[in-house]
């Protein structure tokens, strides 16, 4: 066991390795480490792993291996690894139209905030963020990293269809609808980029851990790309 | 090709599962009742991998355009050729253009028909299950409609099966349809119909009152109407926590029981969520997971307590059990015995 993470047990066929309470910086590193030693080196019965804000799950078959096996392997593989020499995946920028139909939340956070929507649009495109885990839909993606100054509560009445490639807002969380959903998040652009698909693997174009940064285009530029998506 | 004749409630192409796309958002779909369909693959000469047509509440009505090896495992239900009740839990060899109907399903929820040779749609993912919520997989990401042609993979030719050229060989008066004199035993097929959960405690567990602990493991449940593959709700005691509890999203996985605020659990199953952010107060061990694939709304549940190697252990001694039952399908199979 380490000082940096603990493993317990979800259920029969799963393990929980926790990396703290907080979602500072290095509890990301250090999940982004932990899930890339698992993806180089899974041990025997290791099925596969999902990481999220500060813990990563990893699915596990018990007929080949018990749960003390597990923790085992797991603490042999951590002990043996050599962090330093880890590239890291590349950061992956994604084209945004803000504002107009595609972005009909844009003013409301705007007035919200007491922002211009260009300001909007300016922070939201500054940071740096990180994909923290994927889920509620295949490919969507949670990401840190937002600028306090954009946290805005979800809205009171969630949409019955948000469009596929919706860029949105919920409390301290920016993400994007890969496939047209019911949603509840805070609308201020559109992606032309497909976000998932099932004939590529791997399917979906994030990949927990990796960073991420907007960019603002062009509508023009946006339907360009959209065709060329087609 | 199978033609639908009727579909069924929700009737949708499984095979066991979905792995390896589970950080993209991509759960685990296949069928709910893993021992029903493996057991139904193997009648048929398939390996358990195979996929087959997993039927909820009502059974489809279904014709083949080829001399067909199949088989029905699952909960009880009424099979016909010709108006003639054909039985369960053994291969069925049907001449082609032959009409097989699944009625209602009772004593438990879901039924699984697999055929020689698998059924043949398209893999996505390295799978054939459909994942219903993300319109994927199985026949065109849906449940079957009528008229729908189903594709069948390919196998050895139905009339080359050692079983059907014994002399104790039965089948209906129009001799449509033909069965072998064995099939699995009852006290096998009774194995999943049970609403006795054994469980352990999940990560959230120690915040629950002790009144709420107390109530899980002594109280019946009752299978809400809100049941369906990606959970099932239950009705019954509301169970408390002892202090509010700040969750981040983590990981779940089918058999983990949540707690949303209402305080009434829900099972996640196969086409459950990858991540949770409500309380984990069980994990149903993997050894029951069929029986919560056969669970039908209004039928009691109970949970019963039990250590993760005592679990880890259970499950190990289940596939020594399995292993042996298929072993012994084969060599009925092929006339060896």
């Amino acid at each position: 066991m380490s000082n940096e993470w603990k493993i317990s047990p979800l259920g029969d066929s799963a393990v929980l390795i926790s990396f703290g309470t907080s979602m500072d910086r290095s509890v990301q590193d250090h999940v982004q480490q932990f899930a890339r030693l698992l993806h180089q080196h899974p041990f025997p019965g290791c099925i596969e792993y999902v990481p999220a804000y500060n813990s990563v799950t990893v699915l596990y078959d018990p007929i080949i291996c018990s749960y003390e096996h597990v923790v085992l392997a797991i603490e042999s593989i951590w002990a043996a690894s050599d962090l330093s020499s880890q590239p890291l995946l590349s950061p992956m920028v994604i084209p945004v139209y803000y504002g107009g139909a595609s972005g009909p939340d844009l003013k409301y956070l705007a007035d919200y905030h007491d922002l211009t929507e260009s300001e909007v649009i300016q922070l939201h495109t500054s940071a740096q963020y990180v994909v923290s885990m994927i889920g509620f839909t295949p490919g969507f993606p949670y990401l840190t990293g937002l600028p306090t100054e954009l946290a805005t509560p979800r809205r009171a009445e969630p949409r019955t269809s948000v469009p596929a490639g919706s860029v949105g807002i919920a409390g301290v969380q920016t993400g994007i609808y890969p496939q047209e959903s019911p949603g509840g998040w805070q609308i201020i652009g559109n992606t032309p980029i497909p976000l998932f698909d099932v004939s590529r693997i791997p399917p979906a174009l994030l990949q927990p851990l990796q960073p991420v940064q907007f960019q603002s285009i062009s509508y023009d530029d946006y339907l360009a790309l959209k065709e060329d998506y087609r | 090709m199978i033609r639908v004749l009727r579909a069924g409630l929700m009737t949708t192409v499984q095979d066991l599962g979905r792995v390896g796309f589970r950080r993209y958002g991509v759960v685990m779909s296949g069928a709910v009742d893993s021992f029903s369909s493996s057991v139904a693959n193997w009648l048929v000469g398939n390996k358990e991998t195979a996929a087959c047509l997993e039927m909820t509440l009502q059974g489809a009505i279904l014709s083949f355009d080829e001399d067909s090896i199949v088989a029905v495992c699952g909960a009880d239900t009424e099979l016909k050729v010709a108006n003639q009740l054909v039985p369960m839990w053994r291969p069925l060899y049907i001449q082609k253009d032959t009409v097989l109907s699944i009625d209602s399903v009772f004593n438990g929820c879901r039924v699984y028909l697999a055929v020689a040779g698998g059924i043949g749609t398209t893999e996505v993912l390295g799978s054939r299950s459909t994942y219903l919520g993300a319109r994927f997989g199985g026949y065109h990401g849906r449940a079957l409609f009528e008229d729908d042609d189903i594709p069948v993979g390919s196998s050895s030719t139905p009339k080359d099966t050692p079983w059907l050229h014994s002399s104790m060989v039965r089948g209906t008066r129009c001799k449509r349809c033909k069965w072998p004199s064995w099939g699995v035993s009852k006290r096998e097929r009774r194995s999943i119909l049970s609403g006795s959960l054994r469980a352990l405690p999940g990560e959230q567990y120690n915040v629950l009152s002790e009144e709420g602990q107390q109530l899980l493991w002594t109280e019946e449940f009752r299978v809400s109407s809100q049941a369906d593959r990606m959970g099932i709700r239950l009705d019954g005691p509301v169970i408390s926590l002892r202090t509010s509890v700040e969750m981040v999203s983590e990981g779940v996985v089918p058999g983990t029981v949540q707690l949303p605020p209402s305080g009434r659990p829900v099972i996640l199953l196969a086409d459950g969520q990858t991540t949770g952010g409500y309380p984990r107060i069980l994990h149903v061990a993997s050894i029951d997971l069929p029986k919560v694939g056969q669970l039908r709304p209004g039928q009691p549940v109970f949970f019963t307590q039990v250590e993760l190697e005592s679990a880890q252990s259970l499950l190990r001694e289940r596939q020594a059990e399995l292993q042996q039952l298929e072993h012994t399908i084969n060599q009925r199979r092929k006339g060896e015995n």
